[in-house]
C-alpha cells in the first residue's frame, strides 16, 4: 500500500532528526571556534542543546498529533420521517446525524449520507437508524456495523407488491401484495380499459392477490386500486406489464374413444395456438384425427405434452410404456384422464410411476372451486366475445354448471394438487418424475362449461394443467435486480459485452459490464427518467442455436410514484441489515484511533521555540 | 465680542457650512429614489420615498456638521493662523487650572484674535462632487423617466419595424361562446345557458349558438363527426347557428378563409332519448284472479312512471270472452281512467262493476291498461300485462294446471299431520279444565280426523277406504279460511262420490285448492298394496309405518287418551317428514344397474369402407387485425411511436358501432389523437378505450421455468436416488 513506500511520519522525524543534530553541531561549533573570553556559560549552552531536541519533537507532535484511543460511541441517525421523539435526543454517549431525507430537526448535524457522518465520527461501533429506513446510497456504509433500527410507521396504502415483470398474453398472471393500515377494505385489480376485473377483501395482515390476463402482446398497463372499508379509493399504483407472446407447447392428444370432453379439449387447444397431433381410436385399430405417430423415445422428444386417457393408457404396450417413461424422465408431461374404473392391473401401473389411488368405481358431482367475483369483473374479463359469438357488455352472466368426476381418492404421497373443488377435494394432481411431471385428472365433463357459455373457464383451468405438467422452457436469461425507479441503481444481469438499453427519450445508453460480478454479468443502471426501458443485449453463449439479440423491457417509475412501495422496499432493506448486522458484528476489531487536538502542541512548540529564541539573543550566560 | 464668541460664531458658520455641502451631495440620489418610486409605484410612494430620503438626508448633514467641534476648531486655528502659536487650545482649556504663563499667552491669544478679522474656518464647497453626483443623478432619472414602458418588443413587432411583413394573425381566437339550450317543452326543464360548447339535453332539445371571434372570419361553420354541417350565420358581431339535437354528436367549429381556430377542441353534444312509460300492476297481485263468491267488482290498480311525464288519463281496454268449447264470443271496450298523483309518477284505480260487464259463470274478463306519455310530436304508449278474472263455469273443472298447483301435493297433509299432534297436546294442556265428557269427546274428534287423514294416506298405497272418504280437514281450512274462501266452500259443496266413479272423479278430485287430489285424477290404484307402482319401495315401506303409527294413534284418541296418542303421532310425522325428504311419489325409480359391457361385441365385423378422414379442425380466428394492430401502434414503448392507421380504424368503428358502449367517446379520443399524433395522454386515452374491444383469445399456456443448470443436476440426482 501506499503508507509501505511512503511513510510520512518516519520521513518527518528523520527530517528532523537531522535539523537537531545540525543546530547542535553548530552550537558546539561555534563554542568551539569562539574566543574563550566570549565562550558562553556551560549552563547556556546546556539549555540550547536541551531546546533543539524539544523543539524538534513539539514541532512533530504538532505535525502528527498522536491519536487518541477510539471510543465505541453509538450513532443515531434520522432518516426520512424522524421526530425529536423517536430520536429520543438528549441520551448521553450518542452522537445525532441527519440525513438528507430527514425533516428538519434542531440540534442535530445534517450529513450528505451516512458515510460521511461516520467519517466524522470515528468510533462509533452501534449506529441507531430512526425513521423510514436507510436509502441504497447508505447501505453499504453500515456493513460491519452494529445497525438498531426504530421504524416509523408505515405509510397507508400498498407497502408490498410482487408482481411479475413479464406475463404471457392470453394466460393469466398473479400479483400479489400488502396493504398497510387498511382493515376491512379491498384491493382491486383494473385492467387497461378502467374496468375492474378482481377484488378481493383484505384480511388483518393485508396481503392480497389479485389475478387478470392481458389479451394481446406488448405494454399494459394495469392499476391497483385499494379502498378502505368506506370504498373510498386509497391509493391507486400503476402495473405497467410487459406481455409476451407464449410459447405454446406441443402437445400429443391420445384417446381411446370419441367423446365431447376429447372433442372440447381439442377446440380449445386448437384455438390457444398450441400444436396439436390427435389421435382418436375408434376401435379394431382405426384411428381418428391426424396421422398417426409411433410411440418412441424420438416421438415423444418432439412433444411436450401427452395427454392421454385411461383406455389409451391401457392400450399401450410395454415397449411404449418404458418410452414414455424415460420421455417423462428427460422432461415430458403426462397428463392421464380417468374418466372410468381402473382395472387393477391400471392400479399397479399408476402405483409404479408413483401415484396411489383409491376408489374410482363411481362418479360424484362436484363444483369448481372458483375465487368469488362480481358480475362486472367477470364480464370485464371474458372480454367482447367473438367476432361469430360476439357478447353484449352487459349480457347476463351464465351460471358455472356442476361438474363430473370420478371419484378416485389420490393419496397425497409427493403429489400435488392440480384443481380442487369447492369442498378442498383434489379433481387433479401432479408429480415430478425425473424433469417432467405427470399429472392424474379425474375430471370427466369439463366440457359442459363450454356448453353452459363459460368457455373461458374451461380454457382456464386446462391452461393453468397444461401449463404445471407441460415441458419446462428456459427463461430469458436477462434478469433486473432491484426495483426500478428513477434515480435509483438497479443491476442488469446476465447481459453480454455491448449491452445498452434504450430508454424512452430515443436515445440508447451503453452499459458498462462489472466484471466483479462474475458469472452474473451484471452491469449497472441508473435510470434517468420514468417509463419503458428496452434492454438489449446480444447473447451470451456464442455456441447457442440461436443467435441473435435478447431484449428485456422494463418499466421505471417515477421517484414520487407509490410512495408506500418505496417505503416498505427501504424498511424491509434496513431490516435486513439489521439482522445481518447481529450475524457479522460479534467478531469486530479493534477500534481505530483518531488523531488528538494540535494545537497544544502547536502553542508549546511556539513558546519553546520563542524562549529558545529569547536565550540565543539574550545576554545572560554570556561572557562577554 | 469676545474671543470666544468670534470663534463660536466661526464655528457655527463652518458647521452651517458643512451641512449645507452634506445635503447637497444627498440631495440628487433622492431625487433619484423618488423618481424611481413614481416610476415604480406612483405618486405616493415617490413622496413616501421622498419623505424618507429628505430624512436621511438631514440626519447625515447634523451628522457631518456634528464632527467639527472644538477639538477641529483647535486643530483649525492652529494650522491656519500663524500668531495663534499652536496654543489656540488654551482658548477652551478651563483657566482656573493654568499657570501664570498660560494665563499670560491666553490673553495674548484673545488679543489677537479680538484685534484681527474673524477666522473664516468655512470649509469649501465640494463642487466636483456635487458636479459628478448631479451629473449621474441627472441621466439615472432621465433613464429611468424615459424607460420605454413595454416590457420588450414581441417578434412580430420586430420584423414588422424592421420592415420585413405586415404581421396578419396568425389563429383565431373565440371571444365569446354562449350555448343556448332550450329543451322541448314537454320535458318542463328550462332553458339554460351553457358556460360550454358542450351539452347534455333530451332529444329533441333546441341549440342556438352564439360565438364571437377575433379576428372576424370569413365564414364559418359547425362540422359534425358524421360529416353534417350547419353554417353560422354573421349577425353583426355575432355569429349565430341553431340545430334541433336528435342524435348524441360530436362538433367542432371549422372557419373558412381565416386563420385557424384556436384553441380547436371537439366538443360533444349527448342527447338523452326519451324513455317510454312504464306501468305497473299493483292489483290485483297476480295475472289470472277467480271470481270469489259473492264478489260483485272487480278492483284494479296501475302505476305509470315516466322520465317527464304521464299522461292523466289512461285507455283500459276490457274484453268478455264469454261461452264454452268452440262457441266463444268476444266482446270489447274501452274506457278511459283518470290518473292521480304527479306528473311523473301517477296511480290509475278503477273498480269494474262485475254485473254491468255481464260476467257470468264460465266468462273470462280480461283487461289491459295502456298510458301515453307526453312526448312530442308522437307519444310513446306502454302496455300493461293483461289481467284475467275468470268465473269458472263449473268449479273445479278447468282449473288443473293452473299456476303449478300440483307441486304441493304432500305438503297440505304433513301440516294436517302436525296440526292432529297440535291439537292433542292443546287438549292436554286444557285438560283440567274441561269436564271428563268433553275431554273424551274433544279427543274423539281429533281421532277422527287422524283417521282421514290415515285414509287419505293409505290411498296411496292403494287401499280401499272404509266407507266413504270424506274431504281431509286440512289445516288451512282451520288456520286461515279466510284467505281462501273458495276452498273452505268447496269442502262444503264437494258431495262425497264413490271413489269408483271415474266419470265424475275429477268433480271431487280436481276441486280448486285440493292439491291432493291429484292421485285420482293422474293414477287411480285400485289393486292391493304390493302391486301399487306409483311409490318406490323405499316410500312405500316408510309410508306403511307411518300409517300403522296413525293406526295406534287413532285409536288411543278414539279412546279418550290424547296423552298415549302423542307419541305415535309424533312417529307417524317423522315418517312422514322422511317420506317428504326421501324421494318424490310419482314413480317408480328404474333400477341403475346396468348389464356389464359385452367387450367381445364391441365392432368385430369388416372394416372395409373405413378410410382414416382428414382432421377438419382448425383454430378459431379471433383477433381482429385492425384492433390489434391498432393497440401495437398505440404502445408507449415504443419509440419513436408508430404512426397510425386512421382510415382503417375509421372503417371499422362504422362497421362495429353498435358493439362499443360509448362511440363519441372513441370518435373523440381518434379526433383528438389525429389532431395531435405526439399527444401521450390522447394515445392511453384511445387505448383504454380500445382494450375492451380487444377480443380475449382462448386461454394460452405460459410454459414453466426450467431453471438453472444445478436445478436440473438436482432434479436428476432425485431421481436416481429413487431408483435405487
Amino acid at each position: 500500500m501506499i503508507a509501505s513506500s511512503f511513510n510520512l511520519p518516519l520521513l518527518v522525524g528523520a527530517l528532523l532528526a537531522a535539523a537537531v543534530v545540525l543546530a547542535s553541531a553548530r552550537l558546539l561549533y561555534r563554542q568551539w571556534r569562539a574566543e574563550p573570553a566570549q565562550r558562553s556559560h556551560a549552563w547556556r549552552l546546556a539549555a540550547l542543546l536541551l531546546a533543539q531536541p524539544l523543539c524538534a519533537t513539539l514541532l512533530y507532535f504538532a505535525l502528527l498529533p498522536p491519536s487518541l484511543p477510539g471510543e465505541a460511541g453509538t450513532l443515531v441517525v434520522a432518516t426520512a420521517g424522524a421526530t425529536p421523539a423517536t430520536i429520543g435526543a438528549g441520551r448521553g454517549g450518542e452522537a445525532f446525524v441527519a440525513l438528507p431525507e430527514a425533516p428538519p430537526l434542531a440540534d442535530v448535524e445534517r450529513v450528505p449520507d451516512l458515510a460521511t457522518a461516520l467519517r466524522r465520527h470515528p468510533g462509533t461501533r452501534r449506529v441507531r437508524v430512526v425513521g423510514a429506513g436507510l436509502e441504497a446510497r447508505d447501505r453499504d456504509a453500515v456493513r460491519g456495523l452494529s445497525l438498531e433500527f426504530t421504524a416509523s410507521e408505515l405509510p397507508r396504502g400498498l407497502v408490498e407488491l410482487e408482481a411479475p415483470r413479464e406475463v404471457v398474453a392470453g394466460a393469466d398472471f398473479v400479483v400479489g401484495g400488502r396493504a398497510h393500515d387498511l382493515r376491512g377494505g379491498f384491493a382491486e385489480l383494473i385492467d387497461p380499459g378502467r374496468r375492474r376485473v378482481d377484488r378481493v377483501a383484505l384480511p388483518a395482515d393485508g396481503r392480497f392477490t389479485l389475478t387478470a390476463s392481458p389479451r394481446v402482446p406488448g405494454t399494459a398497463s394495469f392499476v391497483v386500486r385499494l379502498r378502505d372499508a368506506r370504498q373510498a379509493v386509497v391509493e391507486d399504483v400503476e402495473l405497467p406489464l410487459q406481455a409476451t407472446a407464449p410459447t405454446p407447447p406441443r402437445v400429443l392428444l391420445l384417446a381411446g374413444a370419441p367423446g365431447p370432453e376429447v372433442k372440447y379439449l381439442r377446440r380449445w387447444v386448437r384455438d390457444a395456438g398450441l400444436s396439436l397431433q390427435t389421435q382418436v381410436s375408434v376401435g379394431g385399430g382405426t384411428q381418428l384425427g391426424d396421422a398417426p405417430v409411433a410411440i418412441n423415445a424420438g416421438t415423444l422428444a418432439r412433444f411436450d405434452l401427452v395427454i392421454l386417457d385411461e383406455r389409451a393408457w391401457s392400450a399401450l404396450g410395454d415397449g411404449q410404456r418404458a418410452a414414455l417413461t424415460d420421455a417423462v424422465n428427460q422432461g415430458l408431461g403426462v397428463l392421464l384422464r380417468v374418466a372410468a374404473a381402473l382395472s387393477p392391473t391400471e392400479r399397479r401401473r399408476l402405483q409404479a410411476l408413483g401415484i396411489a389411488v383409491a376408489g374410482g368405481s363411481d362418479s360424484a358431482t362436484v363444483r369448481l372451486a372458483i375465487p368469488a367475483r362480481d358480475e362486472d369483473a367477470i364480464r370485464a374479463r371474458i372480454g367482447p366475445g367473438t367476432r361469430d359469438a360476439p357478447r353484449l357488455h352487459d349480457a347476463a352472466l351464465p351460471e358455472v354448471p356442476a361438474l363430473t368426476r370420478r371419484d378416485l381418492r389420490i393419496q397425497p404421497g409427493d403429489a400435488v394438487p392440480l384443481l380442487s373443488d369447492d369442498a378442498g377435494s383434489w379433481l387433479g394432481a401432479w408429480r415430478a418424475q425425473g424433469r417432467g411431471r405427470i399429472a392424474l385428472w379425474t375430471l370427466t365433463d369439463s366440457y359442459s362449461l363450454v356448453l353452459a357459455g363459460r368457455e373461458d373457464l374451461h380454457g382456464e383451468i386446462w391452461s393453468n394443467a397444461l401449463a404445471t405438467v407441460g415441458r419446462a422452457q428456459a427463461r430469458n436469461d436477462l434478469r433486473l435486480e432491484g426495483e426500478p425507479r428513477q434515480h435509483q441503481r438497479i443491476a442488469l444481469c446476465g447481459v453480454a459485452n455491448g449491452a445498452s438499453v434504450n430508454v424512452p427519450d430515443g436515445s440508447s445508453v451503453a452499459l458498462l459490464r462489472d466484471p466483479a460480478t462474475g458469472s452474473r454479468n451484471c452491469a449497472a443502471f441508473w435510470p434517468r427518467g420514468a417509463g419503458w426501458h428496452l434492454l438489449r443485449s446480444s447473447e451470451l453463449k456464442p455456441g447457442d442455436q440461436k443467435p441473435g439479440e435478447r431484449s428485456l423491457s422494463f418499466f421505471v417509475r417515477g421517484p414520487a410514484a407509490a410512495p408506500g412501495l418505496h417505503a416498505g422496499a427501504m424498511r424491509d432493506a434496513t431490516s435486513r441489515l439489521v439482522a445481518d448486522s447481529a450475524v457479522s458484528v460479534a467478531d469486530a476489531s479493534a477500534v481505530p484511533g483518531h488523531p488528538g487536538a494540535r494545537w497544544p502542541w502547536w502553542l508549546a512548540w511556539l513558546l519553546a521555540s520563542a524562549v529558545t529564541w529569547w536565550l540565543e539573543r539574550s545576554r545572560p550566560g554570556r561572557r562577554a | 465680542m469676545s474671543a470666544v464668541t468670534i470663534l463660536q460664531s466661526a464655528l457655527q458658520r463652518a458647521r452651517q457650512r458643512r451641512a449645507i455641502d452634506s445635503a447637497l451631495r444627498c440631495l440628487p440620489w433622492a431625487l433619484v429614489a423618488m423618481a424611481l418610486a413614481w416610476r415604480l409605484g406612483g405618486t405616493v410612494p415617490a413622496l413616501l420615498a421622498f419623505v424618507v430620503a429628505a430624512a436621511a438626508t438631514v440626519a447625515f448633514a447634523i451628522h457631518r456638521a456634528r464632527t467639527f467641534d472644538t477639538r477641529w476648531l483647535v486643530r483649525e486655528l492652529d494650522a491656519k493662523r500663524a500668531d495663534m502659536d499652536d496654543s489656540s487650545d488654551l482658548l477652551f482649556a478651563p483657566t482656573e487650572a493654568m499657570s501664570g504663563l498660560e494665563r499670560l499667552q491666553l490673553g495674548r491669544l484673545q488679543q489677537r484674535i479680538e484685534g484681527a478679522a474673524a477666522p473664516d474656518l468655512r470649509p469649501r464647497w465640494s463642487a466636483r462632487a456635487h458636479a459628478i453626483g448631479s451629473g449621474i443623478a441627472a441621466i439615472a432619472i432621465t433613464a429611468i423617466l424615459l424607460w420605454p414602458a413595454r416590457p420588450g418588443a414581441v417578434f412580430d413587432d420586430v420584423l414588422s419595424s424592421v420592415g420585413v411583413t405586415a404581421a396578419a394573425p396568425t389563429h383565431t381566437t373565440i371571444v365569446q361562446q354562449r350555448l343556448q339550450v332550450t329543451p322541448p317543452g314537454y320535458t318542463r326543464q328550462p332553458a339554460r345557458d351553457e358556460a360550454t360548447l358542450d351539452a347534455k339535453a333530451p332529444q329533441g332539445t333546441r341549440l342556438q349558438w352564439t360565438l364571437r371571434f377575433a379576428p372576424q372570419p370569413k365564414a364559418a361553420e359547425l362540422v359534425f363527426h358524421d360529416g353534417r354541417r350547419i353554417r353560422l350565420v354573421h349577425e353583426g358581431d355575432d355569429w349565430r347557428a341553431s340545430d334541433v339535437l336528435a342524435r348524441s354528436a360530436l362538433y367542432r367549429i371549422v372557419l373558412l378563409d381565416s386563420p385557424p381556430l384556436q384553441p380547436s377542441t371537439l366538443h360533444r353534444l349527448d342527447a338523452i332519448p326519451d324513455r317510454a312509460p312504464q306501468l305497473r300492476v299493483i292489483e290485483p297481485d297476480r295475472s289470472l284472479s277467480l271470481v270469489t263468491p259473492g264478489q260483485r267488482s272487480w278492483a284494479l290498480a296501475f302505476e305509470g312512471s315516466d322520465d317527464h311525464g304521464v299522461a292523466s288519463t289512461a285507455a283500459l281496454r276490457i274484453t268478455l270472452a264469454q261461452g264454452s268449447g268452440e262457441n266463444i264470443t268476444f266482446r270489447e271496450q274501452s274506457i278511459n281512467i283518470g290518473g292521480s298523483g304527479s306528473a311523473t309518477v301517477k296511480r290509475y284505480a278503477h273498480r269494474l262493476d262485475l254485473a254491468a260487464l255481464g260476467l257470468a259463470a264460465g266468462d273470462d274478463l280480461i283487461v289491459q291498461l295502456s298510458v301515453n306519455d307526453n312526448r312530442t310530436p308522437t307519444v310513446q304508449t306502454a302496455r300493461s300485462a293483461s289481467l284475467i278474472l275468470r268465473w269458472p263455469s263449473d268449479l273445479g273443472t278447468e282449473t288443473t294446471g293452473l299456476e303449478g298447483m300440483v307441486k304441493k301435493v304432500l305438503p297440505a297433509y304433513f301440516r294436517s299431520q302436525r296440526q292432529i299432534i297440535i291439537d292433542a297436546e292443546a287438549l292436554l294442556k286444557e285438560k283440567r279444565k274441561l269436564d271428563a265428557d268433553r275431554y273424551v269427546k274433544r279427543s274423539d274428534e281429533i281421532g277422527v280426523d287422524q283417521r282421514i287423514l290415515r285414509m287419505r294416506y293409505g290411498q296411496f298405497l292403494g287401499e280401499e277406504a272404509e266407507g266413504e272418504p270424506k274431504p281431509p280437514p286440512t289445516s288451512d281450512a282451520d288456520s286461515d279460511a279466510g284467505k281462501d274462501d273458495a276452498h273452505g266452500e268447496a269442502e262444503v259443496a264437494s258431495t262425497p262420490v264413490d271413489e269408483h266413479g271415474h266419470a265424475e272423479a275429477g268433480g271431487a278430485a280436481g276441486k280448486f285448492g285440493e292439491e291432493g287430489a291429484v292421485l285420482e285424477e293422474y293414477g287411480h290404484t285400485h289393486d292391493h298394496a304390493e302391486a301399487a307402482t306409483l311409490l318406490d319401495p323405499e316410500t312405500r315401506k316408510l309410508l306403511k309405518s307411518a300409517l300403522d303409527e296413525m293406526w295406534q294413534s287413532e285409536g288411543h284418541l278414539r279412546q279418550g287418551h290424547p296423552e298415549l296418542a302423542l307419541p305415535y303421532a309424533y312417529r307417524a310425522l317423522r315418517f312422514i317428514k322422511q317420506v317428504q325428504q326421501a324421494t318424490r311419489i310419482y314413480l317408480a325409480r328404474v333400477g341403475p344397474e346396468l348389464p356389464p359391457i359385452d367387450e367381445s361385441r364391441r365392432m368385430g365385423g369388416d372394416r372395409a369402407g373405413i378410410a382414416r378422414r382428414g382432421d377438419a379442425l382448425v383454430a378459431a380466428d379471433v383477433a381482429d387485425p385492425t384492433l390489434a394492430a391498432l393497440w401495437h401502434s398505440l404502445d408507449a414503448a415504443q419509440v419513436p411511436a408508430p404512426a397510425i392507421d386512421f382510415v382503417a380504424l375509421e372503417r371499422w368503428l362504422r362497421e362495429h358501432e353498435s358493439r362499443l358502449a360509448d362511440p363519441l367517446a372513441f370518435v373523440a379520443a381518434i379526433e383528438a389523437l389525429r389532431a395531435d399524433p405526439d399527444c401521450a395522454s390522447c394515445r392511453a386515452e384511445l387505448r383504454a378505450l380500445l382494450w375492451p374491444l380487444l377480443p380475449r383469445q382462448a386461454t394460452a399456456v405460459p410454459r414453466r421455468d426450467a431453471g438453472d443448470a444445478a436445478g436440473r443436476r438436482y432434479l436428476d440426482a432425485l431421481r436416481q436416488e429413487e431408483s435405487k
